[in-house]
Formats: C-alpha cells, sequence, structure tokens
C-alpha cells in the first residue's frame, strides 16, 4: 500500500509513518500518503477513524507523536509540529470544518485578514483569479459572512486559504452540511482549483463525490490506511462499502 | 483585655458571615454580590424592632420601633433576611441565568438597596442610618463584663452556625448543591430540579448573614449605608475563597486569621490611621490583593473542599468497613429501597431512601407489550434547515435497538427530542404509553428516561462514588432539613444506597477509582462512570449518545460488556446512538438508519449492510452525475 | 415643555458619556469574552489623574489627555498581569468575574490611600448654560458631547478602515482563526485594551467633569449603568450599544426630572434588571438569544 514515494520535488506534499493522537491515546497510527502537485488526494473513512485528527497533525492544530510532514518543492521544507500560523507562509493552506470566516466581517474582509497591505496589493492579481473561480463570491464581495449560505461560505473559506498562494490546501469535510445542489457545486470549484495550480487533500464524509474526482484515494479505518487507489477504481472496489462500514456482508452491487 | 473582647467579637461575626457565603458560593457555586445585602436587612430590621418609637424631635426617622426584647429583634431581623432571600431567589434563580447575568443582577439588587435606603430618609433614616441602638443586657453589666458575655453569645451562635453549615456540606443536600455547581444540566437527567435547592441555600445564606447583621448590630448600636458596601461581600468572598471554596473549617479559620491581622493594618498605613474611612476600604483591597495572589497558585484555596469517601461515608452510616465485595458476589440480590437498615442508632427510626413512586414500569406482557419509547412523526428545524423530517420508531420493552447515520442526518437533534432538550416543531414523544412531548427532561427521567451525553457528564469535583449517590433518587434523603436535623438518620438513609453503589462500582469496574475526583478519569471510566450512574437511577430506558466517542480503543470492548450487561442483566431497554458499526452490529439486534432527518432503513445490520439506501446515507449516491473534466 | 427639553438636555449629555463607557466596555468585551467589573476604576483613574495634573497646569483638556494616556496604561497592565493569566489557565467562567471584582476592590482602595475618602473637586471652567435648539447647555456640556461625537467616530474609522480595526475584528469573531491567518492575536488584544483605556479614561475624564467633585466611587458609581447600555444594546453590538447609552441617557433623564432627581439611578437598574431576565441577549439583537452568557 505504500505509494511511490517520488523526488521531493516533484511532490506537493509527503506525509510518512504520521502518528498523533489526544490526550495520549493514539487516533492516528503510522500514516503515509503522497500527493502530487496538480492532485486532489481524497481521505475518507467512518467517523471517528482519525481522519480529521490526521488533517489537524498536518497542519499543527495537533502536535504530532511521531513522523515527517514535508512540503515538497524545490528547496523542500519539513512542516512536521509546526504552528499552523507558519504553515500558511510555506504554502499550506488549512480550511477547518467549522469556524473557517470571519461572521462578521464581509468577503473582501475576509479575504484581507492578516495581509500586509503590500500582500493585498501583490494579491490583486490571484483575487481576480479566485474570484473568477468563484464568480458567486464576487457578487457578494461586500456582503458579511454571516449573511452568505452554507454553500458560499465554505467557498469563501477555500479563498481565504487561497488568497495565501499555497502550494496545497487541506480541507476537512467542505461538503458537510450542504444540499446536493451544493455539494455538487464544491467538486466543481474543487476541480477548478485544481486546474488552477493547487493540489488538494480533501477528508469527506460524501464518498462518492469525492471519489469521482479524486486522483488519488486513500480509506482510513482505526487510525490507519486501510485501502487505496484512484478515485474511481475505490469507488468500484466491491471491498471499499464494507471496510468503511466494518461489517463483514459485502453490499451487493446494483449498478 | 477590652480590645480583644472586641476584636473576637468581631472575628465571631466574620465568622459567621463566611458560612452564609460558603454555603451560596462554596458549595453552590452562586457568585451572589448582593451577599452583604442580606446582613444588612437583619441588621436594619432588628434594630428598629427593638428601637423605640421615633420621634420627629429624636432626628432620626424609622419605620417600625416596637421595643421588642433584643431576641424577638434577631428573630425578626433573620426572618426578614430570610424573606428578602426568599424573593430575591425566586425571581433570579428560576431563569436558569448564566453565571455573569446572575452576578450582576445581584450587583444591581445590593446597589439598588443601597441607593433605595440612602434616599429614602423615612426608612431607616436613609444616609445617616440609625443610631442608639438599645443593647440586649442592658445597662447594668459592667463594660468588660458585658463584653465577656456578649463575645460569648457571638461564639455561641458562630459555633451552632458552624455546625449547622458542616452537617449541610456532609449531608446528600450539600452534596446535591455540588453537583449543582459542576454540571446543572447533568443533574436533570436524574429527575433532580436544581432550582428548589439553589433557592433553599439562597435563603438559607441570606438568614445566616441576616443573624451577622443582628449580632452585629446589637452590639455597635449604630448602623448606616456606609457600614455595608459591595466591598465587604468581595472581602467575605476573598476570606472562604482563600480558606478554601466548600470548606467551612477553611473559610471560617481564614476570616479568623485576617480580621485579626487586619486590626493591625493601621499601624502599617499611617494614612489609613489617620483616617478611618479609608479603613475598611483598605482591609478590602489587601484581601483582595491576597485573594488574587492565592488564586494565582492556588485556585482552590489552601484548604480543600471535603469530600465523602467511601470509608467516611460507610462510618458516618453506621456500616462496617468489611463490606468489600468481590466482583462475584455482584450477582446477588440488588438491595434497593425499603431494605432493612443494619445498625441503626438506637432511638431513631429510618429514613426512607427515596420518596419517588415505583417507575411507571408496564408489566411485561409478551402479548401486548407496550413499547418502552416510541417517537411519531417528529420534526424539527433550525432556521432554514430541517434536522428532523417525520421520524417515527418504537422501542420495545427490554429492547437494545441502535441508530445510526451520518454527520448532519439528524441523530443528535432526534436524541435531544427524546430527552427533553429540544421541542419538536411537530410530533409526540410516548414513554411507555404516555405523551411526554412537552416534559422536562427531569420530569421524564421521573419516570424512568435517562441519558448519556456526547462527551461525559459527570460531576467533575464529586468523587465517583458521590456520583453515583446523586444519581440514585432520594428526595426524602437530600432534604436540606433531615441532613441538618438528623444527621445520623440521613447519613444511615446514605449509607443503604451506598451499598448498591458499591456494588455498580464493582460490576463497572470502577471500584479502584471510588475516592478519585470524577475530573481526575479517562474517558473510558468517565463513561463508565455514566453507565453506573444509569443503574444507580433505576432508570428502564437509557438513551447513549455515541458512548465510545473519545474512548481509547482498548476500553471500547468494556464499555460494549457494559451496554451489554445494563441491558440483559439490569433490564434497561437502550437506545444506542452509535458511529461505530461494529458495536452496533455486535449489541444491536435491531438498528434504524438514519439520513437527511428520515428513518430511512431498519432491520438487522447484515440487512442494512446489503440496503441501497444505507449505504447511500453513508456513502453518498451511488451514481453521481460525471462532471466535466 | 421646557422641563422636558432640558431633561433630555442633560440626558443627551449623560448618555454621551455612558456611551464612551459602553463603547470601552464593548470593546474590551470583544476580545476577552467575559464582563470586567473593574471597568469603571478605569474612568476613575483617569478622573484621579486629571485632578493630580491640575496642580501642574490649568489646562482642562491637557489635565484631560493625561488622564486618558494613564487610564490606557492602566487597562493595560491590569489586562497583561492580572487578567490575562488567569484566562489562560481556568476554564471556570465566575473565577474570572470574582478577579475583576477583586481588581476592582484593590484600585479603589489605592486611589482611597493616595488622594483620600473624601471627594476631590476639579477645577472646571464656569460656563454659562444658552439654549441650543431646545436645549440648555453649557459650553462643557457642548464639549463633552462633542468629544463623544468624535471619539465615537475615530473608533467608527479605526475599526472599518484600518488593518488594525479588521485584525480587531477578526480576533474578536474567532481569535483562533485569525491566529492562522496571520494576525499577532496578542499584539492585537493588547492594542484594544489601550484602546479601552483611552475611550474608558475619556468617559471619566468627561463624567469628572461634568460632576465637578467624585471620591474613589466614581466609576464604580458607573459600571452598573454601562452593563446596562451594553446589554440593553446588544452583547458585541457597539453600534446598539452607543444608541442604547444615549437612550439610557435620556431616558433616565427625563425619568428622574418628572419624580427625584435622585432615582435617575433606580431606573437605569430597574431597566438592567427587567432586561436581564427577559432578553439577556439585549433589546437590539435580532437572533435568537445565545446560550453562552455574554455572546
Amino acid at each position: 500500500m505504500t505509494p511511490q514515494m517520488s523526488d521531493l520535488s516533484r511532490t506537493a506534499l509527503r506525509v510518512e509513518n504520521l502518528s498523533a493522537g489526544y490526550r495520549g491515546d493514539l487516533v492516528v497510527h503510522n500514516v503515509s500518503l503522497e500527493i502530487r502537485p496538480n492532485e486532489i488526494g481524497a481521505l475518507v473513512g467512518p467517523n471517528g477513524c482519525g481522519k480529521s485528527t490526521l488533517l489537524k497533525a498536518i497542519s499543527g492544530v495537533v502536535t504530532p507523536a511521531s513522523g515527517t510532514v514535508t512540503l515538497g518543492g524545490d528547496p523542500a521544507r519539513e512542516l512536521t509540529g509546526l504552528p499552523p500560523q507558519e504553515l500558511a507562509g510555506h504554502g499550506l493552506g488549512y480550511v477547518p470544518q467549522l469556524a473557517n470566516t470571519f461572521p462578521s466581517l464581509t468577503v473582501l474582509e475576509n479575504l484581507r485578514v492578516g495581509l500586509s497591505r503590500r500582500a493585498w496589493r501583490l494579491a490583486r492579481e490571484r483575487r481576480a483569479e479566485m474570484f473568477d473561480l468563484f464568480p458567486d463570491l464576487y457578487a457578494s464581495r461586500a456582503r458579511l459572512a454571516r449573511q452568505l449560505s452554507g454553500g458560499q461560505r465554505e467557498m469563501l473559506a477555500l479563498a481565504i486559504a487561497l488568497i495565501r498562494k499555497p502550494t496545497i490546501i487541506l480541507v476537512d469535510e467542505p461538503s458537510a452540511g450542504l444540499s446536493p445542489k451544493f455539494k455538487d457545486l464544491i467538486w466543481e470549484h474543487l476541480l477548478r482549483l485544481r486546474a488552477s495550480g493547487v493540489a488538494l487533500l480533501v477528508v469527506e464524509q460524501d464518498v462518492s463525490g469525492i471519489m469521482e474526482i479524486a486522483d488519488v484515494a486513500h480509506l482510513m479505518v482505526d487510525g490507519s490506511i486501510a485501502l487505496s487507489g484512484t478515485g474511481r477504481d475505490l469507488l468500484q472496489d466491491r471491498e471499499l462499502a464494507s471496510r468503511y462500514l466494518g461489517v463483514d456482508a459485502v453490499i451487493t452491487e446494483g449498478d | 483585655m477590652e480590645f480583644t473582647l472586641v476584636i473576637l467579637t468581631f472575628v465571631g461575626f466574620q465568622i459567621i458571615l463566611s458560612l452564609g457565603l460558603n454555603l451560596q458560593w462554596g458549595i453552590a457555586g452562586m457568585l451572589n454580590l448582593a451577599y452583604i445585602g442580606f446582613m444588612a436587612a437583619g441588621a436594619y430590621v432588628t434594630a428598629v424592632l427593638v428601637l423605640p418609637k421615633a420621634t420627629l424631635a429624636g432626628g432620626t426617622s424609622y419605620v417600625l420601633g416596637l421595643q421588642w426584647p433584643f431576641w424577638a429583634g434577631m428573630l425578626g431581623g433573620i426572618a426578614a433576611a430570610g424573606a428578602l432571600g426568599l424573593v430575591v431567589g425566586v425571581v433570579i434563580l428560576g431563569r436558569r441565568l448564566e453565571a455573569e447575568y446572575f452576578a450582576i443582577l445581584t450587583l444591581v439588587i445590593v446597589i439598588a438597596m443601597s441607593t433605595l435606603l440612602s434616599g429614602q430618609p423615612n426608612l431607616f433614616n436613609g444616609v445617616e442610618g440609625l443610631i442608639n441602638i438599645p443593647q440586649p443586657f442592658g445597662a447594668s453589666l459592667s463594660s468588660t463584663s458585658y463584653g465577656t458575655w456578649y463575645l460569648l453569645m457571638v461564639a455561641a451562635f458562630a459555633a451552632v452556625v458552624y455546625v449547622l453549615a458542616r452537617r449541610v456540606q456532609r449531608s446528600p443536600f450539600g452534596r446535591l448543591g455540588r453537583a449543582i455547581r459542576e454540571d446543572e444540566t447533568a443533574l436533570q437527567v436524574f429527575g433532580k430540579d436544581p432550582f428548589r435547592a439553589k433557592l433553599k441555600i439562597f435563603v438559607l445564606g441570606g438568614m445566616i448573614a441576616g443573624l451577622a447583621g443582628s449580632l452585629t448590630v446589637l452590639y455597635v448600636g449604630a448602623f448606616a449605608p456606609a457600614s455595608w458596601a459591595v466591598g465587604e461581600t468581595i472581602f467575605a468572598l476573598s476570606c472562604i475563597m482563600v480558606g478554601g471554596s466548600g470548606n467551612m473549617f477553611g473559610g471560617a479559620l481564614a476570616s479568623a486569621v485576617i480580621v485579626t491581622l487586619f486590626v493591625q493594618v493601621p499601624s502599617l498605613f499611617n494614612i489609613a490611621a489617620s483616617n478611618p474611612e479609608i479603613l475598611a476600604e483598605v482591609q478590602v483591597m489587601a484581601t483582595a490583593i491576597l485573594l488574587i495572589v492565592v488564586m494565582r497558585w492556588r485556585p482552590d484555596g489552601l484548604l480543600r473542599e471535603p469530600v465523602g469517601t467511601v470509608a467516611k461515608l460507610e462510618r458516618r452510616g453506621g456500616l462496617e468497613t468489611a463490606h468489600r465485595r468481590s466482583p462475584t458476589r455482584a450477582a446477588g440480590p440488588r438491595p434497593g429501597a425499603g431494605e432493612q437498615p443494619d445498625r441503626l442508632r438506637p432511638g431513631s427510626s429510618p429514613v426512607p431512601v427515596s420518596r419517588t413512586p415505583a417507575k411507571v414500569v408496564p408489566q411485561v406482557r409478551p402479548a401486548e407489550a407496550t413499547a418502552a419509547l416510541e417517537v411519531r412523526g417528529i420534526a424539527k428545524r433550525f432556521g432554514g434547515i430541517t434536522a428532523v423530517d417525520d421520524c417515527s420508531f418504537q422501542l420495545p420493552l427490554g429492547g437494545i435497538v441502535g441508530l445510526v447515520g451520518p454527520n448532519g442526518s439528524g441523530k443528535s437533534t432526534l436524541v435531544e427530542t427524546i430527552a427533553g432538550f429540544v421541542t419538536p416543531d411537530s410530533g409526540r414523544v410516548l414513554l411507555a404509553g404516555r405523551d411526554v412531548t412537552r416534559w422536562t427532561p427531569a420530569r421524564r427521567a421521573g419516570i424512568g428516561l435517562t441519558r448519556t451525553f456526547q462527551s461525559a457528564r459527570v460531576w467533575n469535583k464529586l468523587t465517583v462514588t458521590e456520583n453515583l449517590l446523586v444519581a440514585a433518587p432520594g428526595s426524602a434523603r437530600e432534604a436540606l432539613w433531615r441532613g441538618v436535623f438528623r444527621p445520623h438518620a440521613t447519613a444511615h438513609a446514605d449509607a443503604v444506597v451506598l451499598r448498591k453503589a458499591e456494588e455498580t462500582l464493582h460490576e463497572v469496574g470502577l471500584w479502584p477509582v471510588r475516592d478519585q475526583l470524577a475530573g481526575e478519569l479517562s474517558g473510558g471510566q468517565r463513561r463508565l462512570l455514566e453507565f453506573a450512574r444509569i443503574v444507580m437511577s433505576g432508570a428502564t430506558v437509557a438513551l447513549l449518545d455515541e458512548p465510545l466517542a473519545g474512548v481509547n480503543p482498548v476500553m471500547g470492548d468494556t464499555i460494549v460488556e457494559q451496554i451489554r450487561h445494563l441491558n440483559s442483566t439490569r433490564g434497561v431497554t437502550v437506545l444506542l446512538v452509535e458511529h461505530n458499526l461494529k458495536v452496533v452490529s455486535a449489541l444491536c439486534p435491531h438498528v434504524l438508519a438514519m439520513d437527511a432527518g428520515k428513518v430511512v432503513a431498519q432491520g438487522t445490520v447484515q440487512s442494512l449492510a446489503s440496503s441501497e439506501a444505507f449505504a447511500e446515507a453513508y456513502l453518498g449516491k451511488r451514481a453521481p452525475k460525471t462532471p466535466q473534466e | 415643555m421646557s422641563v422636558l427639553a432640558d431633561a433630555v438636555g442633560f440626558g443627551i449629555v449623560s448618555g454621551a458619556i455612558i456611551s464612551l463607557s459602553t463603547m470601552a466596555m464593548s470593546l474590551q468585551h470583544s476580545v476577552t469574552k467575559h464582563a470586567n467589573f473593574s471597568h469603571g476604576e478605569l474612568l476613575t483613574v483617569a478622573a484621579y489623574a486629571m485632578f493630580a495634573m491640575q496642580h501642574l497646569t490649568d489646562n482642562v483638556l491637557l489635565d484631560g489627555l493625561v488622564g486618558l494616556v494613564v487610564a490606557a496604561l492602566l487597562a493595560l497592565v491590569l489586562d497583561e498581569f492580572v487578567f490575562k493569566p488567569f484566562r489562560t489557565r481556568t476554564r471556570r467562567l465566575v473565577t474570572l468575574l470574582v478577579v475583576t471584582a477583586a481588581a476592582s476592590q484593590v484600585l479603589q482602595g489605592t486611589f482611597a490611600l493616595i488622594f483620600g475618602a473624601n471627594y476631590v473637586t476639579l477645577q472646571v471652567p464656569t460656563t454659562h448654560a444658552k439654549h441650543v435648539g431646545p436645549f440648555l447647555w453649557t459650553t462643557t456640556d457642548e464639549v463633552v458631547i462633542g468629544l463623544a461625537v468624535i471619539a465615537f467616530l475615530v473608533t467608527h474609522v479605526v475599526l472599518r478602515y484600518t488593518s488594525f480595526g479588521r485584525s480587531q475584528r477578526a480576533v474578536a469573531d474567532d481569535a483562533d482563526l485569525a491566529r492562522v491567518c496571520g494576525v499577532n492575536t496578542s499584539n492585537v488584544i493588547r492594542w484594544t485594551w489601550i484602546a479601552v483605556g483611552l475611550l474608558a479614561g475619556l468617559g471619566g475624564a468627561t463624567l469628572a467633569v461634568y460632576s465637578g467633585t467624585f471620591d474613589n466611587l466614581l466609576g464604580f458609581n458607573f459600571l452598573l449603568v454601562t452593563f446596562a447600555a451594553m446589554i440593553v444594546g446588544g452583547i458585541g453590538k457597539m453600534y446598539g450599544a452607543v444608541i442604547a447609552g444615549l437612550l439610557i441617557g435620556i431616558v433616565t433623564s427625563v425619568a428622574g426630572a418628572y419624580t427625584n432627581q435622585g432615582y435617575n439611578q433606580l431606573f437605569a437598574l430597574g431597566l438592567l434588571a427587567i432586561v436581564v431576565l427577559i432578553r439577556p441577549s439585549g433589546l437590539f439583537n435580532t437572533r435568537a438569544a445565545d446560550t453562552r452568557a455574554f455572546g
């Protein structure tokens, strides 16, 4: 199950033997994975399997117990255990599931938080690109974040990460709580993000949705990676459902 | 000599004050900034009861002036303080306000009192206050012997109040108060209403403050708004927090030491010495500094709050300590309410352990068994989002049913609705056939429903055993007056429940940590404690909300075992909400699957696993439209 | 009718002062998320600093400026050395409340030690009252109102249009997310406290000038009316708080004019009690009542 470990300059993110947990209890056991530039990586699994914790360990919200996190490129940079505020500077974006926007700030202000005047000016081109990617956001740019719909808020959260020119963005359950229509919109936008040159590692509950667009996908069960492959392959894999649900019966294929 | 008498007398006043506040704050966690107002109420009313009628010529004007004997005046003062406490308590405690709002309201009250009384010269002579208040023992005694007699009287009262406070602290009522301080919400699922207990403590504390006020005003002979200010409450609060919140001895000791010490303060600050008006302020200031410093390094104060260890409880209840049961004895007959106690102090009659009526549990008649729990057409919307949409199902008596579904499927909202913490927009919840849709959680607990929470809500500063004792029904055992006036009988009733608690502890495997504070347990142990509390409460229907969340996988098997035991041996009907399908399939012969607010599939886990709807719920639609590349 | 107009006129002035105090408290609460029972002492310290400065110079405005600076310093020191250590260590809200209440007493005692227990008098230039529209105002009154308006405008501009203001609002919304976005949250909090001190100090200075004489309880007596304005206006809504402050000033003044002047404060207290009991999230707050204390 070990992915091909390519040369660091050609990878976006490499995680090696990462273990992490809370209060001494390990929730993530020895996970290794790799995301290449312009790739969408999917991480799925039942509740409590550790996928959110894995993202938090990579992004520094939780300090890993062991293992390494390396941001690829030339030169590559080791990020293990760095606090979240430093990662943005190195090129790693993180969009948490909840509390990912500033409710009482406008869309534009949300994007601008933490950026110096110079950085904001320099990001003008970036902003234009972003508004191309998220035209909905452009239309609401003067509205307060709390006035946006759930789907729009999610896009704003992605945009906040995007404006800092990341190499890769970690996204925690972007489609959670969204209606099917908005879910489709999210998948569409993730594809556009990939097309614009950003790699993504997406944790998702909606398995089918993310698998359709994922270049590489991993199923996590009980803190370890149980299955890997391309999204399409995994979706067709009969073992996926039974491993996910943790039952012996295999789902009879209707399609 | 006379000076020492004076100091000791004031020490006595402060000790009494501290005991009352320690009940309100130390035990029940109420930040009552108006505390000194109750002392003032006691002082003022006592004064106008013992004073002769006010004359216009005299220059002071006040109400009443009945010239009663001092002891009647004292009774009146205490009663007035109690009445004030009752009125204020009913108004502000009933609303379940957050701590900040409660504190602000009490501040409003004390400042309003002060403003009113200062502004209304006809009540208690306004700003100038009352003077020439007659002394209790008359002018016949010499000054020194008068001082001695008064000190003895104050000391006697202080001793009585001390004993009273200690008894409250040790009693099941006091334990209930501490549980209220730790987590009021969790208390509701055991059928106990925090409001009445808080009100009683509030009034009792107020009356004790009134007593202190009475004694002070009769000693000093004068009383004015300047004698009492918010600072005095902070002073008392500082004393008990430094001494140890919830520790009556610590609070009293700290008060005594601090008051004695601060008599020396004038010699330290020349300005204060020459200016008696700011003396009180400086004393409060010094104590406040001490408070901040002590809190920084020892947040609970110098002395710990006494807890009821098993050994202590057994001893007080008059039981042998040799009740070390081994786990194998757990299969034996369960002690319950009404069982005759082993030994009883001669001359006293037993206290009923619980006066709650037997739970309404229908007899198990297989043919016509009513469902233990039924949900009919429950719907709930939050803003624009439909959380639960026309949900219906039944929970058979004695059954153990699983409820599964991905995040956002409405499971949590449904559980909150069944438990009574959320009112549904439509639909009904029936418990053993009774419509409980509009009932409070406490009332539902009264007929046998209980629940656990996603993150275990245990009472952190109570020991494991104390947690169990609070969970057990006990309206008679936990009565305040019984705890105060019949401590031995109460302790004995406690001990009866203790036996069941000990057995339960062995069953769930928590016996080794029986005397540990619940806040120090691991996640898995806290879950087990929740289960033990369910057993103690005698509940017949339990909603278990993700009991494996936050539990070390190693503990997982134990938890599963305990749930099985709860259901098969203790006969508790269980609705198990869980994500972990392995666990659900191990425990539940029948499972409900929810998605988007509805029950989309039911059956055994095996049959569900082959159901399209179920797979879709978790994995998403199987045939999504292919997005353009 | 002129009784009413006069009362409203007084009310606008006192309302302006209340607004200053409430703006400060609103800012403070936005970053600490807990009530500060020593808020009043920030006003008092400015008043005493002014009094002390009067030995050096007669210029009231200069004295006031020193008062503001002293208040800002006190606010900063209080948070840095007293409140912050507790905020990072304890989870119990009541502990923080007790600490702020204790700090209040410490400060009151300090003022009494330094300046004595008696009322002190501020040398304020005497001015004549004249009619400004329907209202009867002295020049001092007009200055107070003017300063409050300026303070409000400056605060508004800083919060809305500067990068610090944006960072401050971000930290108030979600300190963790702000940190992730690269905001130095500790610095933002420090500067917020300085602003709190400046605004509260201005409130204290104007209050002292308006009252003429004061003692160490000046700010403390103002505490509850500040809470009232903040709760009526809605926790976390500074503009609501400012409006509420004005309203409370006017309403209490009018009510006091028709009943008993000494009961002004009681009306404010009564209003506060009612709002807390019935709708703690504020009258202007259209969202559902918060389940957590103070937002």
